[in-house]
């Protein structure tokens, strides 16, 4: 697991700062607050552009007669989904409309999902479920928000300088009286090599 | 090479060996080390370990940092009888049982995904089931003097480059500019650890094998944006002689 309380601690020299309390002081040019932010939106955008954060989600339980439903808030993408036991095949809209040209109305045991049916963040079950059962499925979710009070993230700890380099290019490229575009450039450059790293190790995202 | 022997050596080499550590202080050297540590791992995979994984009874997905907390990437699984667990994709599960991911009976196929998360087919029906993971491993921290990295010795002057480069990322411009050979020698280190680890990994019939580093464009990484930085700008203000512009 990789602490972004770690990467704060790891950076006040580079940035400047003596201690926690230093960075901490009013008027500073950057802020912890700050420096989560940039965290938050590496892992966010290693989230859709890596598979790093799969996991197994069972949350969504269908009912008989309803085929859509919302995905889960923080999910990016999903690898495979089931209903109950029977693998459903991620199938287009418009192959659902090539199958079956009242595929809507069409009930029975659902073997395919489709994720451009419905609208954006929902998947829809086909056939219409005819009996109840739980929708489970290996998906991509972002983690979390992170913050001075929810700073973990499920990352090996050798990534821990990834979030580091994140937070440095955002505060050096900041504007503000201590800020170094070209130190910034270069920490951007680093955050792209580990993201490069982290596709090669965990896969591509979407 | 001791923690404090490389702490001195960057010291050194930022002009403060006769005095000790001071603007460069002690724990920022080695928080640079540490980090050059974890960094030299990522980018070559060179630790790993062997250690017993119980796997608990009808799961078939375990999130390993809860498992094993150096935990990187797996390189091998081996069964309680030393047949070899396989690895599959999602797709080749699916094709060899619609049901697999409760399918019930002894380990055969693991699917890695993710940072960390790993599905067995099929899943342990009964507790017990210990399987034998070989997993890339990151490195534990340096924290006293007399700690020596994990990596081979002949690499821990790298280190020691890196610490150099990592303590001038705080001034910036041409004083960062200048140590950026030294990460270069650090990258060409891992590049060559890499290169033999990767090789080793293919003979060893292991899944995962380092990140290709010699097919990365280091030029915009080594190369700084000379019209970002104020110290390269061509002097051209008031009271300043423009570059090639001779006095009288």
């Amino acid at each position: 697991m990789v602490d972004a309380a770690h990467c704060i601690a790891d950076l006040w020299y580079r940035l400047g700062f003596l201690s926690q309390a230093d960075i901490d002081a009013s008027g500073t040019w950057v802020t912890s607050v700050e420096l989560y932010q940039w965290a938050d939106e590496a892992a966010k955008l290693i989230a859709y552009k890596s598979g790093v954060f799969l996991t197994f989600d069972a949350s969504i339980a269908a009912t008989s007669g309803t085929a859509v439903y919302e995905l889960p808030a923080t999910h990016v993408f999903t690898m495979a989904a089931w209903f109950g036991t029977t693998q459903l095949r991620l199938t287009p809209v418009r192959e659902l409309w090539a199958l079956d040209g009242t595929w809507p109305t069409t009930s029975g045991a659902p073997n395919r999902c489709s994720m451009d049916a419905g609208s954006v963040g929902t998947i829809t079950l086909y056939p219409n479920p005819a009996a109840g059962g739980t929708v489970s499925q290996v998906c991509n979710e972002y983690p979390a928000t992170i913050a001075s009070a929810s700073s973990t993230v499920a990352l090996p700890t050798v990534l821990q300088d990834y979030l580091s380099y994140a937070m440095m290019a955002g505060a050096r490229g900041k504007e503000s009286d201590a800020a170094m575009p070209e130190m910034a450039d270069h920490f951007a450059e680093r955050c792209g090599l580990y993201e490069q790293i982290i596709e090669h190790l965990y896969g591509t995202g979407q | 090479m001791q923690l404090s022997d490389m702490r001195t050596r960057v010291s050194q080499r930022l002009n403060e060996g006769a005095t000790g550590p001071v603007f460069y202080t002690a724990n920022e050297i080695n928080a640079a080390l540490n980090e050059a540590n974890r960094f030299f791992v990522l980018l070559t995979l060179g630790l790993e370990t062997t250690a017993n994984w119980t796997v608990p009874a009808a799961t078939t997905f375990t999130h390993m940092l809860t498992v094993f907390s150096d935990w990187i990437a797996p390189l091998r699984i081996v069964s309680g009888t030393g047949a070899v667990i396989r690895p599959a994709t999602l797709t080749d599960l699916a094709a060899l049982d619609q049901g697999w991911f409760l399918s019930p009976g002894s380990p055969q196929r693991y699917v890695a995904l993710g940072a960390d998360f790993l599905g067995i087919y099929q899943q342990p029906a009964t507790p017990g089931w210990v399987l034998n993971v070989t997993y890339a491993q990151a490195p534990a921290p340096l924290v006293n003097d007399t700690d020596v990295p994990a990596i081979p010795a002949e690499y821990h002057a790298r280190l020691v480059e890196y610490g150099i480069y990592r303590c001038r990322q705080g001034e910036g411009g041409q004083e960062f500019q200048k140590s950026l050979k030294y990460f270069d020698s650090f990258l060409d280190g891992a590049t060559h650890y890499a290169a033999y680890v990767r090789s080793r990994n293919i003979g060893s019939r292991y899944d995962k094998v380092p990140f290709e580093l010699e097919h990365f464009d280091r030029s915009k990484l080594l190369g700084f944006r000379p019209g970002l930085m104020p110290g390269n700008e061509l002097a051209q203000g008031p009271g300043t002689v423009p570059t090639g512009v001779k006095n009288g």
